[in-house]
């Protein structure tokens, strides 16, 4: 189905790492890679936690004194997908290079679909079906891996090439953010670039060709920023969060200072007063309708509150170690496609870790973007196990690959 | 899965290059973490303190518990000022358990209450509150049937009843100057109230509790409470006697009435011997229990002309006018009375004795510049001791003892009795005497002198004069006044605040009783006669003055200020009395017709309070008085010559031995006085009473007499001429009204008024 390059084919095989001897504890024959299993394991019961107790209060106000409402559903989905997870870590994950193109093609039409939807909390993000509801932006991320990864294993030396690699697989990328984008949907569409420029700098694309389009979008931003207001309201606030809390500014929306800066405002109150030691768990009062949502994307934040510092920096440790047990299994991969498929999971894990704490602390505008395994939401959780499973799935043939 | 494999060209393992690059990204990605952790450490750890507060401002609901305020006390003990238990009503609308029970609170409670229906209706449709106030500052008993209500309706979860304390005065009015009031939040606003806000105040206590983002308490499961109880103010205890002060108050409030004073009056008794204020009297003053009302009716109705602003600024004018202490914060012109500390100065610097003789021929030149007359041009005193001319208020004469003392020595002493100054007494808002209202040492002529000695062209508040006066009735020492003694903590603990202290001693000793008996002559007969009062020695001076600086009235006169200052007994000094009618209406105006009456009045029922006994000079005894004997049992004629001795006739009125006698034995009656005795069987012979007020005292006397009544005379008697030469003495009251029918011989008391003590 791909026409091969001499230079693929004249690549020496001497890129993978060695790893004869080494003695591997939480595994066996043809088994996944435990460490990894145990860390998202224990990352996930964590996070089930952290979402009771930020989600209880908000739950007791909004379902009618109801506070499990939120842990229920999580909690089943959960489940779900630790099963779907564990399924699919058993598919040999080279099937999906047959779906590589028809994921892309069908996420784009559901990224058509949803704007034909009707508008859901104002904007064209999600579609709804029955109980659940899908975000095809989700997809689409999974899609851009899957498809750079597929593409540049197939042919190695063509993202060197600005004309027939590069460009074309950027138009790809262009055109998936410019459809999330229009949603709106700020967050998943830097996530989708951050995601993809990943994808395309462990695929050996040229450094000078990165730079120069990595250049060209922060100078664009810059741009738009700085000398035509976009985001003002956010710019403003990310500079001086409690300085625009307690002003009179009234944006254009209608919507005064207060209004604008509250959220961010209330996760640093929610951060700052936990302190050291934490209010501890299921303490916080923040949760008490000060930081809306609790259980959405600003969850860390409660999380902050109640355990502190000390805890806090214990759960940014378990998934630093995730992330990392993560690319150990990308860079030991059997080959180019497993490699760039699994490190580009993780990468998305990692980043969009990154950047919701960064987000919550106020060290990047306030985008809204939820918490891998924390933040409540059924679909997306599904999704997140499902793609681990392919992860893990990847790193079922390390072992073998190891054995042999 | 081989199948795979074996095609797939792309089975070749990851490059050197991808695997450094996705080192590359996990390397970035770890130091991503890293700079979160930093961030992080920076929020939670080192600016910790600040998100802390801010958040807690949001977080923590703040309610507080009422604390109890000290009561004030007067000097005996007597409740002036007083904390009294009341509860507010919180509704809780979140708990109000169905439709049904809502709709009996909208129905019922506004009546039972008495509070609005629309705002009570909106407020029980708040359904996420838990604190609602719905009234507040109900007393015990509507608290009880309140409660009762409640429990009635089954509502008991969906209110709460909170103790608070609401200032009651049990004496409305009296002290009202003195004491102030508290505002709803119960924290002094006026008078000592204020002044020892922070004494009498306790400590609030404080429920925090923890609140969600929509300022409602949390859940019961989830509710955080920390309680600070409340402490108890200090009581303090006041120099004040109640009974004194409601006497000085009762007085002076006929006096205002009776003189029309536009600016108010008032009046100061002190303890000469310590400087404790025993009463300190505004009138017009106000209702304590409802300080924002307007006491003066005139004032209220030109107020409820305006409008607006206009309205609201004149209201608050008038109320801070209302409640402003006269006593300490107004400045008048003292006049004659300041004529007390010139005598005493040049007395004390030795310049003149009580062989020194003055004359005048009724105009005095000043400095050979300016002339002045006495009050009694065109007649003159003529020659006249120190004494005389003390008692004769004589112009020219006080006018020269200025000139001895002299531009050097008379500001000194004027601030040495401590009128330039501040007297230190512990209230708020004690008027200073700026250097613009008396000639400063610096820049005092012989002219200012001359003026400033008979008290005119310089001004001082009354608790300056009473406190100067209370130097000189004392031991020439200046002291510190003071309102209260000490106080008492919750727990018992007693704390004085304060002691007499002198301030400076102004004269000597023996100057002070010197003048003492000089200014009983003023009393004794001399301008201010009217203040006399029988068997007690009381020493004092009059004053008037025209309100010179201020525009004449429509009548073409200038207002003026009438004060008497003096104190008693004159042997012994115990208590200086200053009284001060500003801007009386009557054509007569002197300080002695319309002060000393007062001050006299005021003697008369306060020393006796005192415990200081009646003591009756020989002279006046002899003279004027003798006790009825008992002659009952006797025959007529044996009882009529037993009062013969005595000085006393009789009328009998039948025959045989006597049965009952009129005055009855033990009774205190003028000598000449009549009684009349009953023989067995004989009723007793009524008559009616003539109506004398408003006759002078020689006609009184023989209107009296003639139809068989036995005199009193409540004031000065001249005990040489007795009541012949007394033309000038008007009765202004008597005992037993006119047409009264009364048994013969029965004592009426009639008290009389000098319209001649025009000083």
């Amino acid at each position: 189905m791909a026409k091969r390059t001499t230079a693929a084919h004249a690549a020496p095989n001497d890129a993978v790492p060695k790893r004869n001897g080494r003695l591997r504890l939480f595994s066996f024959a043809n088994g996944f890679d435990m460490p990894f299993f145990i860390l998202l394991l224990v990352v996930l019961a964590v996070g089930l936690v952290c979402l009771f107790s930020a989600s209880f209060a908000y739950s007791y106000y909004r379902n009618g004194g109801d506070s499990y409402y939120y842990i229920k559903r999580q909690l089943i989905y959960a489940v779900i997908g630790v099963l779907i997870m564990i399924g699919v870590s058993f598919v040999d994950y080279h099937v999906l290079r047959r779906f590589a193109v028809p994921i892309m093609l069908g996420s784009w039409g559901l990224l058509g679909l949803v704007m034909l939807l009707p508008e859901i909390q104002n904007v064209h993000r999600w579609i709804r079906l029955g109980p659940i509801s899908i975000q095809p932006s989700e997809i689409a991320k999974f899609a851009i891996i899957l498809l750079f990864a597929h593409l540049i294993s197939r042919n190695p030396e063509k993202i060197k090439s600005l004309k027939n690699g590069f460009l074309p697989m950027l138009g790809i990328l262009g055109f998936t953010a410019v459809l999330i984008l229009i949603e709106p949907h700020l967050s998943g569409t830097i996530l989708l670039l951050m995601i993809g420029l990943v994808m395309l700098f462990i695929g050996g694309a040229r450094l000078p060709h990165l730079g120069t389009i990595v250049g060209i979008g922060v100078v664009g931003v810059l741009i738009m920023v700085v000398f035509l207001g976009y985001e003002q309201d956010r710019i403003d606030v990310w500079l001086d969060p409690v300085g625009v809390y307690t002003s009179d500014v009234v944006y254009e929306s209608g919507l005064t200072g207060r209004d604008v800066a509250w959220q961010t405002v209330q996760s640093l109150f929610a951060i700052g007063s936990g302190g050291l030691m934490g209010e501890g768990l299921g303490n916080s009062r923040q949760k008490h309708s000060f930081l809306p949502e609790p259980q959405n994307d600003f969850i860390f934040a409660i999380v902050c509150e109640e355990l502190g510092f000390i805890g806090a920096v214990l759960i940014i440790l378990l998934f630093a170690a995730l992330v990392w047990r993560g690319f150990v299994i990308g860079m030991r991969a059997p080959d180019k496609f497993g490699s760039m498929l699994a490190i580009g999971l993780i990468a998305q894990i990692g980043m969009q870790v990154v950047f919701n704490l960064a987000v919550i602390t106020n060290s990047f505008p306030n985008t809204g973007i939820s918490l891998p395994f924390f933040s409540y939401g059924g679909s997306s959780l599904l999704m997140l196990l499902a793609q681990m499973g392919v992860l893990l799935s990847v790193s079922r043939q390390t072992k073998r690959l190891a054995g042999g | 899965m081989k199948r795979f494999h074996q095609q797939d060209v792309s089975m070749r393992a990851p490059s050197r290059r991808m695997w450094q690059r996705s080192l590359a990204v996990l390397t970035v990605m770890i130091v991503c973490f890293l700079a979160v952790c930093g961030k992080l450490a920076a929020l939670q750890i080192a600016e910790h303190a600040q998100w802390q507060t801010l958040a807690s401002e949001q977080q923590l609901a703040d309610s507080v518990i009422s604390d109890k305020r000290g009561t004030i006390y007067d000097r005996n003990g007597i409740v002036l000022a007083q904390s009294v238990e009341v509860a507010t009503v919180i509704m809780m609308p979140s708990e109000i358990p169905n439709e049904a029970s809502r709709v009996t609170i909208c129905a019922e409670l506004p009546e039972l209450l008495q509070i609005d229906a629309a705002k009570l209706e909106k407020q029980t449709r708040k359904t996420g509150s838990r604190y609602e106030v719905i009234k507040s500052k109900i007393d015990k008993t509507l608290r009880a049937v309140f409660i009762e209500w409640v429990k009635e309706k089954n509502l008991t979860g969906a209110f709460r009843v909170i103790q608070d304390y609401k200032r009651e005065y049990p004496n409305g009015s009296t002290l009202s100057c003195v004491l102030g009031f508290t505002g709803t939040d119960n924290t002094g606003l006026e008078g000592l109230e204020a002044k020892y806000n922070e004494l009498l105040a306790g400590k609030a206590g404080r429920v925090i509790t923890t609140k969600n983002g929509r300022g409602d308490a949390l859940p019961n499961t989830i509710q955080y409470e920390t309680t600070i109880d409340a402490e108890e103010g200090e009581s303090i205890y006041l120099t004040i006697d109640a009974n004194v002060q409601k006497i000085v108050e009762n007085h002076l409030e006929v006096a205002v009435a009776e003189t029309g004073a536009a600016n108010r009056a008032c009046a100061i008794v002190m303890d000469v011997r310590t400087d404790e204020v025993l009463a300190m009297a505004t009138k017009g003053d106000y209702d304590l229990n409802n300080p924002r009302v307007l006491q003066n009716p005139d004032t209220a109705a030109q107020i409820a002309l305006l409008s607006g602003d206009e309205r609201s600024d004149a209201l608050l004018t008038a109320l801070q006018k209302q409640w402003k202490n006269k006593a300490i914060s107004e400045f008048y012109e003292p006049g004659s009375v300041f004529k007390i500390f010139t005598a005493s100065a040049a007395l004390q610097e030795g310049l003149v004795s009580e062989k020194s003789q003055f004359f005048c021929n009724g105009t005095y030149t000043m400095a050979g510049v300016r002339t002045m007359k006495c009050h009694v041009f065109p007649r003159s005193h003529g020659s006249q001791s120190l004494a005389e001319a003390i008692s004769h208020s004589c112009n020219p004469a006080f006018m020269t003892i200025g000139s001895l003392l002299g531009t050097a020595r008379f500001p000194t002493y004027h601030e040495r009795f401590g009128f330039t100054s501040l007297t230190g007494i512990d209230m708020l808002g004690e008027a200073r005497v700026t250097a613009t209202l008396y000639h400063a040492a610096s820049a005092i002529t012989a002219v200012d002198v001359a003026t400033s000695s008979i008290g005119q062209t310089f001004k001082v508040t009354p608790i300056q004069m009473i406190t100067g006066v209370s130097a000189v009735a004392g031991d020439g020492n200046l002291r510190t006044p003071y309102v209260v003694s000490h106080s008492v903590a919750a727990d018992g603990t007693k704390t004085v605040l304060h002691t007499p202290t002198v301030r400076t001693r102004v004269i000597s000793a023996d100057t002070a009783s010197r003048m003492c008996a000089m200014l009983e002559g003023v009393v004794d007969g001399g301008g201010a006669k009217n203040a006399y009062v029988a068997g007690y020695r009381v020493a004092g001076k009059t004053g008037t003055s025209e309100k010179t600086d201020q525009p004449a009235a429509e009548n073409g006169r200038k207002n003026a200020v009438a004060s008497f200052c003096g104190f008693a007994p004159a042997n012994n000094p115990r208590i200086a009395v200053i009284v001060m009618i500003d801007e009386p209406q009557t054509y007569i105006r002197y300080g002695g017709t319309l002060a000393a009456p007062v001050a006299q009045k005021i003697f008369t029922d306060v020393l006796p309070y005192l415990g200081i006994e009646p003591q009756y000079t020989e002279e006046e005894w002899n003279s004027l008085r003798t006790t009825v004997p008992d002659v009952t049992g006797k025959t007529a004629s044996a009882a009529s010559a037993v009062l013969k001795s005595v000085g006393l006739s009789s009328r009998l009125v039948g025959s045989g031995t006597v049965t009952t006698q009129s005055p009855a034995a033990g009774t205190v009656i003028s000598k000449n006085g009549m009684v009349v005795l009953y023989t067995d069987g004989q009723p007793p012979e009524q008559i009616t009473v003539p109506d004398v007020t408003g006759k002078t005292l020689l006609e009184a006397n023989g209107l009296l007499t003639d139809a068989g009544l036995n005199v009193s005379i409540v004031g000065w008697v001249n005990k040489v001429d007795n009541l012949n030469t007394q033309r000038q003495a008007v009765v202004t009251a008597q005992s037993i009204e006119k047409l009264s029918a009364v048994p013969k011989g029965t004592v009426i008391e009639i008290r009389i008024l000098y319209q001649d003590a025009i000083e």
